[in-house]
């Protein structure tokens, strides 16, 4: 399904109100959405999971607001990201702690994190723009202009972000 | 390790995560209702208050009326049945499209 298809099951559910339309684009954009939560909540599966789901409602609900001028896969990147660090934010609140104790607090062990220990480990030692700028660059295969607008950063903070979290990665992973 | 081999690693990561009734979930938790955007409303009454300016209902009445006093008397029927042909052509093609990426998936 190219970004042509998911302009046209956009203006069906914007223009004619068709509530259906929006199922092609969750079955299309579950799997990366789902994987960036995962790596994100260092493989928290039911956490990645609600987040998602989180996700594609407010990405329906503000569907109108999509206006086409970069990929709908970009936009959804957007949202996901804004709605993975307001869940941060509101579990600082509650609790009080920093970001990487929160960190921390996700890094539980299920079926992906047991396989995947190493690589959440050391993503775990990254600061959490880092990791976000990694995993949409290095696994989402977003470009750095389209990953620098789902962060809203300058390029060059975005380019920034993936060298330092690159090193890191590398020396952590060795 | 160096930037390939990084690469690599980060590839290797990567999976598909399977549906397993995700989408289903998500599509049962959706509001009901997208309400219209105000934009389409905006141009509806643009549009309508414009059609109303330029007297388009009495333009509209003239124009079928010059028609149907110069064409033939077959010319409506076979007109009609065209019209209902093409919207039923596409109706079938755009309904396969649609089934077709849908079993696809």
């Amino acid at each position: 399904m190219s970004n042509a298809d998911d302009l046209k099951w956009v203006m069906q559910v914007t223009l004619f109100g068709n509530k259906n339309a929006f199922d092609p684009l969750v079955r299309k954009y579950q799997s990366p959405i789902r994987r960036f939560f995962l790596n994100l909540t260092m493989g928290d599966t039911s956490l990645s999971d609600d987040l998602s789901q989180e996700t594609f409602i407010k990405a329906y609900l503000q569907l109108s607001s999509f206006q086409g001028l970069s990929g709908f896969s970009t936009w959804l990147f957007r949202i996901a990201y804004n709605v993975f660090y307001d869940s941060i934010r509101a579990q600082k609140v509650r609790e009080e702690v920093s970001l990487d104790e929160v960190d921390r607090h996700y890094h539980t062990e299920n079926d992906y994190s047991a396989e995947n220990a190493d690589l959440y480990n050391a993503l775990a030692k990254l600061r959490h723009e880092e990791r976000t700028a990694i995993l949409l660059c290095y696994m989402e295969g977003l470009s750095h202009t389209q990953a620098s607008k789902v962060m809203e950063c300058p390029l060059g903070t975005l380019k920034s972000y993936v060298s330092a979290g690159k090193t890191k990665l590398a020396n952590l992973l060795q | 390790m160096n930037d390939r081999q990084l690469k690599q690693r980060l590839k290797q990561h990567k999976q598909e995560i399977p549906d397993n009734g995700f989408s289903s979930k998500v599509m049962r938790h959706l509001p009901d209702k997208q309400p219209v955007p105000a934009l389409v409303w905006i141009f509806a009454i643009i549009g309508t208050l414009l059609f109303i300016a330029i007297s388009g209902v009495q333009r509209t009445t003239d124009q079928v009326v010059m028609m149907m006093e110069k064409a033939p008397w077959w010319t409506l029927p076979v007109a009609s049945t065209a019209i209902v042909c093409i919207f039923l052509v596409g109706f079938c093609f755009h309904e396969h499209k649609t089934s077709t990426s849908l079993i696809l998936r």
